[in-house]
């Protein structure tokens, strides 16, 4: 197989983000400065975010480089929402590692090198590029958990990943094998055509045990066990970005599975998805309500929220592919200023996460911007009108009623009330009275701090979805994946 | 009676196959717990070492630099393997195949320098090192290298 020049061009975000890993590394190598090193990533993934929106609203057909991987606007989007989760988690560690007494520039390398896990896996047309992009994707984020070693949550956060990582790419391999076993190739389309066929229950066994590895990424109940405790002991800046980028990038990669792939062609799967997605939706709300810890509790909502994002891709249809992209693109947009409060609250990085819904009483009067911000984000997350997350909750519900999932979309709707409670609570205690001993004060420059500009942008994008989504959906319209035959 | 397909017929004989490796494993494992004479002793609780009397604990504390060496060998030996499959095929590959080789040769060369300057390579514990390990010196001039 021969790369033209047309291959590499459609490869360039890709190649800018293993430009910048190797750059960034050589940086550090020579000289150590964080302004320095970080500004060098920044720069670099901001290269790849421009050429990737380019790309995209250019439009062209798809190109096909390698077997391995396929660039289309489908990719495309979902690099550019990747490259946008990643620059915000760098943005968000600069201003929260200067707190951290070690070596703070390998944070920089890793989320490179994660970023590129991601951007491989919205490409992937190939359970190898699949696998290959999975793991890219969470060996870095092993250590990024684990980042303050010294300290004893994120080293436990850091290993229990590993672990139950490790645990799920087993299943994942095994799962690929038994469907290789049946179909004789690794191709998403020929996998895809087989399952279109009458299938035997080998191949349908090993979709199965893909589809636990792919679960247990997106933390779906009861692969779920870890993401709170993950969540907790992570830093802040890299909860946000196990929430965002590497969840997007799984998803993407499960929807290209389900479209391509032949997914939908497994009906029995399907019914256990829409339990899975069942379970997410009540448990991950239920045990919501429960937490008195701001990042767990996010942790349990996210685990709801993809949840919510199942009901649509289990809708399946022609909407189903852009119902995902939008409840996406929202999801990440609220998370990114959620997750960006809770770290520029904890910020510069101390003996803990500003993590207690107590730390965060009467932020308001102290903080009333970061304060406004958080409220706004939780809104959203809540789905309430006008915001961002009311939008993908409204597509999420229009794929389901379209294809008559009634007890999903009535779990959908408990389920949101259950979470509008437990953001209200949180919300609440924001504009409850300032209590006399407070630990946590986010430097008053903030909004000067490179993480402030960011949240902002992030809540000002998110009145901009809730309030004209036309562009967005344009944009969601040029990410489409076309169903084979 | 269903008639016995080429499917069923299959995975039978793995059924078949698992149950008796099962069974075998179980039978020997069994069979010398039951058989087996069992007595203990003072010396009897030392472990076997070929007839050398075990000296200490195993629970000895290796230098983590150890295993960091270690890690790195195995990383860039792996890596090296690629440089085989190019090598068989270096004419057929073409000019392409070198570009993409001297790419790969290219990070794993700069990767090296990460390690190199970072100090992952040093031996000598922090405290005794001649400089501080942003700065870079020679492999040849560390003050205690390993005795071999």
């Amino acid at each position: 197989m021969n790369l033209g020049s047309a291959h590499l061009t459609a490869l360039t975000p890709m190649l800018l983000v293993s430009a910048t890993i190797v750059i960034v590394m050589l940086a550090i190598a020579f000289k150590r400065r964080h302004r320095g090193n970080a500004t060098l990533a920044v720069f670099g993934l901001n290269l790849a975010l421009l050429t990737s929106l380019g790309m995209l609203y250019i439009g062209h057909e798809a190109i096909t480089v390698t077997p391995l991987f396929v660039v289309d606007g489908y990719a495309l989007f979902y690099t550019a929402l990747i490259l946008v989760a990643t620059l915000a988690t760098a943005t968000l560690s600069y201003a929260y590692l200067e707190g951290f007494k070690g070596e703070r520039e390998e944070m920089y390398l890793l989320l490179c090198l994660s970023a590129l896990g991601g951007v491989t896996l919205a490409c992937a047309q190939h359970f190898a590029s699949l696998f290959i992009g999975l793991e890219l994707l969470s060996v870095p984020l092993y250590a990024m958990i684990a980042y303050p070693v010294k300290s004893r949550r994120p080293l436990e956060g850091g290993l229990k990943y590993l672990v139950l990582s490790a645990v799920a790419s087993a299943f994942m391999l095994f799962g690929i094998a038994l469907m290789y076993s049946q179909v004789g190739s690794l191709l998403f389309l020929d996998v895809g055509a087989y399952f279109a066929g009458s299938a035997s229950p080998i191949a349908v066994v090993g979709g199965a045990m893909l589809l636990i590895g792919l679960a247990f990424k997106l933390s779906l109940v009861p692969f779920h066990m870890w993401t709170p405790d993950v969540y907790e002991g992570a830093p802040a800046p890299v909860a946000n970005y196990l929430a965002t980028a590497s969840k997007v990038a799984v998803f993407a990669v499960l929807t290209r599975y389900f479209v391509e792939a032949g997914g939908y062609y497994q009906i029995s799967l399907v019914k256990v998805l829409s339990w899975l997605a069942f379970l997410s939706i009540i448990l991950g709300n239920v045990l919501a309500v429960r937490q008195n810890n701001v990042k767990r509790m996010l942790a349990y909502s996210s685990i709801a929220h993809f949840g919510y994002c199942m009901v649509a891709l289990i809708a399946g249809g022609p909407l189903a592919v852009e119902a995902v992209g939008a409840y996406l693109l929202t999801y990440v947009v609220t998370s990114l200023g959620t997750f960006g409060v809770v770290t520029l609250t904890s910020s510069p990085m101390g003996e803990r996460d500003a993590d207690a819904i107590y730390d965060y009483r009467g932020l308001f009067w102290r903080r009333p911007y970061l304060a406004s911000i958080l409220t706004a984000m939780l809104l959203s997350l809540a789905g309430i009108p006008l915001t961002a997350g009311f939008i993908g909750k409204f597509y999420a519900i229009t794929a389901g009623v379209d294809a008559h999932l009634w007890w999903l979309l009535g779990a959908l709707v408990v389920g949101s009330a259950i979470g509008l409670y437990y953001y209200l609570r949180l919300m609440v205690s924001l504009f409850l009275r300032d209590p006399s001993n407070r630990q946590f004060n986010a430097p008053l420059d903030w909004a000067q701090r490179t993480g402030g500009i960011m949240t902002l942008l992030a809540m000002l994008l998110m009145l901009a979805i809730g309030i004209y989504p036309q562009p967005f959906i344009h944009l969601l319209q040029l990410a489409s994946l076309t169903l084979p035959g | 009676m269903a008639p016995i397909s080429a499917w069923s017929a299959n995975t039978w004989s793995l059924i078949v196959y698992t149950v008796a490796v099962i069974g075998i494993v179980g039978l020997m494992l069994g069979l010398s717990w039951i058989l087996g004479g069992r007595d203990w002793g003072r010396a009897k609780d030392e472990q076997f070492e070929s007839g050398v009397l075990g000296q200490g604990t195993a629970r000895l504390r290796f230098s983590a630099k150890f295993y960091l060496v270690a890690m790195f060998f195995v990383i860039f030996d792996v890596e090296a393997l690629f440089l085989y499959a190019w090598a068989v095929s270096v004419r057929e590959a073409g000019w392409a195949g070198f570009i993409e080789a001297s790419i790969f040769i290219f990070i794993l060369a700069a990767s090296l320098v990460y390690l190199w300057k970072i100090g992952a390579l040093e031996w000598a514990p922090a405290s005794r090192r001649p400089s501080s390990p942003s700065e870079p010196d020679s492999p040849a001039a560390k003050p205690d290298r390993p005795a071999r």
